[in-house]
């Protein structure tokens, strides 16, 4: 989803307190938080999860369930783990991690999403994204409870897009297309991050109760797709022992300490 | 002549990309707190109130520990119309996040290309008393 290539100006959130000033005092306060953060173990102020120890690889990868070639589609849901990943700080940059359903368009740059997401120094929000016709307008809320689920869900009507959270409709907009494709994925910005899951414990990012709205009528996911960007290095199947291979899906990532 | 032409070619194309990159990063020439930026998603203000200094400045420490990034600049106590709440206006404090708007690649659904974007800021939405509501920001493709 997101790929904030925005400076990071200066993390307060652990404080709460803001600085301000000019972007010398900006980029002293950054050098001094990465000074007060490594070699102190990085790791354990930033993240939960497992680190993947990878190279810095910017770009989006993905471990999905696609509900493809579906012109009918009206709505994807899912409860979603509210999976705590590892994101490390990285200096001027930051890369979400996160977790959503959407409806898009098949080939286009079009899409409407619900989930959370996740950048270093725990900056957790849910949030939601859509094409408008002319960008992509982002609003972020206060993130629900580590470790637990909840449903997101999105629903065309027609006309508009609505966003619910855990049952409450967070958003409402003017469909600027018509969606023919469901998505449930876990995503990484940059291959520095987690994908959610940690294959190594078999701690895995869990999907449940997926379903998609044919026509106004739920019912069960069944995905026509379920894979990842690369195999070698993330996990998603819907076919464990247990799993209900059309409403259920599971993440991870199989590099460094989560292999 | 050739020379003159090859000049003029190089010209017009270090001109391009100059205006690619300052459209690009042109933070600075979107009014974050205007009507049409607010618009994008879907906010509207209806009424604005004076607020002071004092006020102000604590507004922007509320704001700023909700900020991924950024230096809160801007702030206005308006009743704000969003498309939440069935039209009707409820007292808010913007509070405007410039952000570099260096274009960057968005993704979006699995199988389609990033889209190049750039957001020049984001606007941090909160209660008068400071409490966190939600923050908005919109991503233009960069063309």
């Amino acid at each position: 989803m997101l790929d904030s290539a925005s400076t990071i100006a200066y993390h307060r959130r652990s404080s709460g307190v803001w600085i301000g000033g000019d972007e010398t005092r900006i980029l002293l306060s950054t050098a001094l938080s990465v000074a007060l953060l490594w070699p102190s173990g990085a790791s354990k102020v930033n993240a939960a999860g497992c680190d993947p120890h990878a190279s810095d690889v910017i770009g989006s990868k993905f471990a999905y369930a696609l509900q493809s070639n579906f012109p009918l589609i009206d709505g994807v849901r899912a409860s979603v783990l509210e999976y705590r990943p590892f994101v490390p700080f990285e200096l001027f940059k930051t890369r979400a991690t996160s977790a959503w359903v959407m409806l898009s368009q098949i080939g286009y740059p079009r899409w409407a999403q619900i989930g959370w997401q996740e950048y270093a120094l725990n900056y957790r929000k849910v949030f939601v994204q859509y094409w408008n016709g002319s960008g992509y307008p982002v609003t972020e809320w206060n993130p629900n409870p580590d470790w637990t689920y909840g449903e997101y869900k999105v629903v065309y009507t027609g006309t508009q897009f609505l966003f619910y959270n855990r049952g409450t409709l967070v958003k409402t907009v003017s469909a600027a297309f018509n969606p023919d494709e469901g998505q449930i994925a876990s995503e990484i910005a940059n291959e520095l991050n987690q994908m959610p899951g940690d294959y190594g414990a078999l701690s895995f990012m869990a999907f449940n109760n997926m379903n998609k709205s044919v026509a106004g009528h739920w019912g069960q996911y069944l995905p026509t797709s379920v894979s990842t960007s690369n195999n070698a290095k993330w996990y998603a199947s819907n076919t464990r022992g247990g799993m209900n291979s059309a409403t259920q899906l599971v993440t991870a990532d199989k590099r460094g300490d989560c292999a | 002549v050739n020379s003159k032409r090859r000049l003029l070619v190089i010209t017009a194309i270090a001109a391009l990309g100059f205006g690619v990159w300052a459209k690009g990063t042109s933070a600075s020439a979107v009014d974050c707190l205007g009507r049409d930026y607010l618009s994008q998603g879907g906010l509207s203000v209806v009424a604005e109130y004076d607020i002071d200094g004092a006020k102000q400045q604590q507004m922007r420490q509320f704001a700023s520990a909700e900020a991924l990034s950024g230096t809160p600049r801007r702030v206005r106590l308006v009743d704000l119309v969003t498309n939440d709440d069935s039209g009707t206006a409820r007292r808010a404090v913007l509070v405007e996040i410039p952000l570099s708007g260096i274009p960057y690649e968005l993704y979006g659904p699995v199988g389609v290309p990033p889209v190049t974007v750039s957001t020049p800021c984001e606007v941090v939405v909160l209660e008068p008393d400071g409490s966190y509501r939600f923050t908005f920001s919109f991503a233009k493709p960069v063309e």
